[in-house]
């Protein structure tokens, strides 16, 4: 049959419009799936959640824009998360393009829980170097990062004056999309000192961190835009996360249908042949 | 001279390096290897300075030769001068930098990147096919790892998340532990290759 031997090779136009409408319908018309806890969400919950008040929360921003609609939403969740619990944040990042969404993330969460910049929180930006940054800054975080973003001296900011070297550091939450990232923290700090680690990832990346996981190397993951729409429904934000997961979903199924329908037209043609 | 020193500065340090990641001597940890790193820093940010020096090289003759195309080359200069000088004078929590690059470059890398899920979708409906028992299980295998890994799989049936999980934990663990520690024995070979002067591949060339 002509009719079944055309949907082994649909136009990839109509591929693309369908995946197009599947993505942009649910974010216009959300469905408001329910959504699951996963116990790797809840563990990274739970190592920040278990800090107490005035502890050191070093936050690596390790991605780029094209990363941003996955990790973003999992940093302004987390952000949320540490600057309510009066944790002090420190970022830094190992991608250059990290320290502008670093910036970015507290403009928007600092002001709903009335947090100080150089107070509660601080952005010393990015430093060329990956896996060399991350021993460097252990060893002196003002001599790896001598100024902040605003270009003021790091030995001057309030907060910094206590923290100068890994030690000082409670609980170190990378946020990446790759190389350096998650993994070069567990390999330079978490093989040289007592500091837990933990962070979230593109969901590209969750395979590769999964070892981590099982060794206890890394403490909880957040995988993706589900990751980051279970630690918004956690800490209580809506946001791009939970928006999110309903074009995701759909999208996952409309690629699921599209394989079943080559498929069986697939089987059907090959046993005419036959 | 000229290759027993490089070798021998690259042995010290590789020895170095070594140590330290396992024993903290003091003074040697803390002023010796922390020097090195410092260089280390500042060769990287060379590197950066030097890749933006050779696009730039390509780019100028690419213009002043009026290649085909050539005013993509004048963008792309115009664009790396602005995005970097702007900052470099003004910050980057300046307004036209913030600008640009939330309404120019966020959304031109995203879109890049963004297109990966059409060509995907194609691919996936193309050349999915079970032809053989192994694409069946592989076919199987990533319908319930994507049902599983959002709401609509939960909602579909509850089994979908768990045996997402399952596959995830048990099979694509044990492969990537696998490609992990290989990877890994290569990289401590190659390094010792490198520390003890049998790799020379660093030297370029000669």
């Amino acid at each position: 049959m002509k009719w079944l031997e055309k949907l082994q090779t649909i136009d990839r136009r109509i591929i693309y419009l369908l995946l197009a409408l599947s993505i942009i319908l649910p974010l216009l018309f959300p469905i408001g799936l329910p959504l699951e806890i996963s116990k790797n969400t809840q563990a990274v919950y739970e190592q920040i959640d278990k800090l107490p008040p005035g502890s050191v929360v070093l936050v690596s921003y390790d991605w780029d824009a094209a990363s941003a609609p996955e990790l973003l939403p999992q940093a302004e969740a987390i952000t949320k998360h540490i600057l309510e619990k009066k944790l002090k944040l420190v970022a830094v990042a190992l991608w250059n393009q990290g320290a502008t969404f670093a910036d970015r993330v507290h403009n928007s969460v600092a002001p709903e829980v009335g947090a100080e910049y150089g107070k509660d929180y601080v952005n010393l930006g990015y430093r060329p170097g990956q896996a060399v940054v991350l021993n460097s800054l252990a060893r002196d975080i003002h001599a790896t990062f001598p100024e902040d973003v605003t270009r003021t001296r790091t030995a001057s900011i309030p907060m910094m004056q206590d923290i100068k070297t890994i030690e000082d550091i409670d609980l170190i939450v990378c946020l990446s999309a790759g190389d350096p990232g998650l993994r070069t923290y567990i390999e330079q700090i978490g093989a040289q000192y007592p500091v837990t680690i933990t962070g979230g990832v593109t969901a590209v990346s969750v395979p590769g961190m999964l070892p981590y996981l099982q060794s206890g190397d890394l403490v909880g993951l957040l995988g993706g835009m589900s990751g980051a729409a279970q630690y918004e429904m956690l800490v209580d934000r809506p946001g791009l996360g939970m928006g999110g997961m309903d074009a995701q979903s759909i999208a996952h199924l409309l690629i699921i249908a599209f394989i079943f329908i080559g498929n069986i037209a697939y089987v059907a043609v090959g046993r005419k042949k036959k | 001279m000229r290759r027993e020193l490089p070798i021998a500065i690259t042995f010290v340090s590789g020895i170095l390096f070594l140590l330290d990641y396992f024993v903290k001597i003091p003074y040697l940890s803390e002023y010796v290897v922390g020097h090195f790193l410092d260089w280390a820093i500042v060769v990287a940010a060379f590197a950066l300075l030097l890749g933006a020096a050779n696009l730039l090289r390509i780019h100028v003759q690419r213009i002043v030769k009026g290649k085909k195309e050539w005013w993509n080359s004048l963008i792309l200069l115009v664009a790396m001068f602005v995005m970097a000088i702007v900052p470099i004078i003004w910050t980057q929590q300046n307004a036209v930098y913030e600008y640009l690059f939330k309404h120019f470059f966020e959304h031109l890398n995203g879109t890049m990147f963004s297109l990966l899920a059409f060509y995907i979708a194609s691919a996936a409906y193309r050349a999915f096919r079970i032809r053989t028992k192994e694409a069946t299980v592989l076919l199987i295998a990533a319908v319930v790892v994507m049902l599983g890994a959002t709401p609509i799989g939960a909602a579909i049936w509850k089994g979908f998340p768990q045996y997402s999980d399952w596959l995830q934990t048990v099979f694509t663990t044990a492969g990537m532990r696998g490609i992990m520690i290989g990877a890994s024995l290569g990289a401590m070979v190659t390094a010792l290759r490198i520390i003890f002067g049998i790799d020379r591949s660093y030297f370029g060339g000669q």
